[in-house]
């Protein structure tokens, strides 16, 4: 498909423009579409053709950046879920205990980067919650109830009427709470992600 | 309020405009610029003939219109569509729906303007 050399010259700065309108999309994607408006051109703009025809020509296409969005919004777009996105996904789920909630920082920072979330999105990934799994994985890691306890008495007699069971329980479903609560976040901006730019 | 109007008309083209498109190629394969001009020659049809383009690349995508790449007897090559048995489908299956809705808009449009 080189057809560069039979397009009319105001075709060859449309097709440059729409190019760089482009840079954005997933490669497949723009070579696709790139290659589907050049043919459109090599018909209808040849090198010979008249000026103004050629102008009513690419009016009719439409300005590139509308072609640009179009694209964007077509269909289940596999929006840019990469590096980024799922850099900051991981972060903000495991990146506090990795490196103590620094991790989480830079995940949240990554978040609030990326473009393929909405505001919201962002707003909720940042809050649910900050730490991520690191504030379940110290209530798991660092019983504070049972060290109280031990240090409370002498022998194991005295555990037994430290933490009841209310307080237990209590204990138990928020365990369950920081522990699903981030997980529930991480599985919620993987799908949002996928969102096209254009439905936005 | 008229925006959003106008908005609505605009969906409801672009939501048929996909079933055109198959429909053009229901008895024989097209080549981009040939469905193009024919469907930008409907009045209200296409408003940015580029569009056009994304929109095949979806039906591609979704394996309703298969393309092969062919040289032109005369000049660049083109890109032709052809429609898939999945294609077939997906446009009987419009082509019902859209009687029925057809009908049922027609009829209360019918009535409300006699009233």
């Amino acid at each position: 498909m080189t057809t560069e050399n039979t397009l009319h010259p105001l075709a060859e700065q449309y097709l440059k423009q729409l190019r760089r309108a482009a840079r954005d999309l997933p490669r497949s994607r723009r070579d696709e579409l790139l290659a589907d408006i050049e043919a459109h051109l090599a018909e209808t703009a040849p090198a010979g053709a008249d000026d103004a025809d050629v102008q009513a020509t690419l009016d009719r296409l439409g300005a590139p950046a509308e072609i640009v969005l179009a694209e964007t919004s077509a269909g289940p777009v596999p929006r840019r879920r990469g590096a980024l996105e799922w850099g900051a996904i991981v972060l903000l789920l495991v990146g506090g205990i990795l490196l103590p909630f620094l991790g989480w920082v830079v995940g949240a920072l990554l978040l609030w980067l990326s473009r393929a979330w909405t505001i919201r999105d962002k707003i909720w990934g940042t809050l649910v919650l900050p730490g991520g799994l690191l504030p379940a994985a110290m209530l798991i890691f660092l019983p504070v109830d049972v060290e109280s306890c031990g240090g409370s008495g002498a022998g194991g007699q005295v555990c037994v009427g430290g933490p009841t069971v209310i307080q237990q329980s209590i204990n138990t479903v928020f365990v369950v709470i920081v522990v699903v609560a981030p997980l529930c976040t991480a599985v919620y901006l993987a799908r949002r992600a996928r969102r096209p730019l254009g439905a936005r | 309020m008229v925006d959003a109007r106008e908005g609505s008309a605009s969906q409801l083209r672009r939501g048929a405009l996909e079933y055109c498109v198959l429909a053009l190629l229901r008895d024989h394969e097209r080549y981009g610029v040939e469905l193009v001009q024919t469907l930008s020659a409907v009045d209200g049809m296409v408003t940015t003939e580029g569009t056009l383009y994304p929109l095949l690349g979806r039906l591609r995508r979704e394996g309703v219109v298969e393309t092969t790449w062919r040289e032109s007897p005369s000049g660049p090559p083109r890109r032709y569509y052809r429609l898939t048995p999945a294609g077939h489908d997906v446009l009987a299956a419009f082509i019902h729906e859209w009687r029925r809705f057809r009908d049922g808009v027609d009829t209360l449009i019918g009535e409300g303007g006699r009233a």
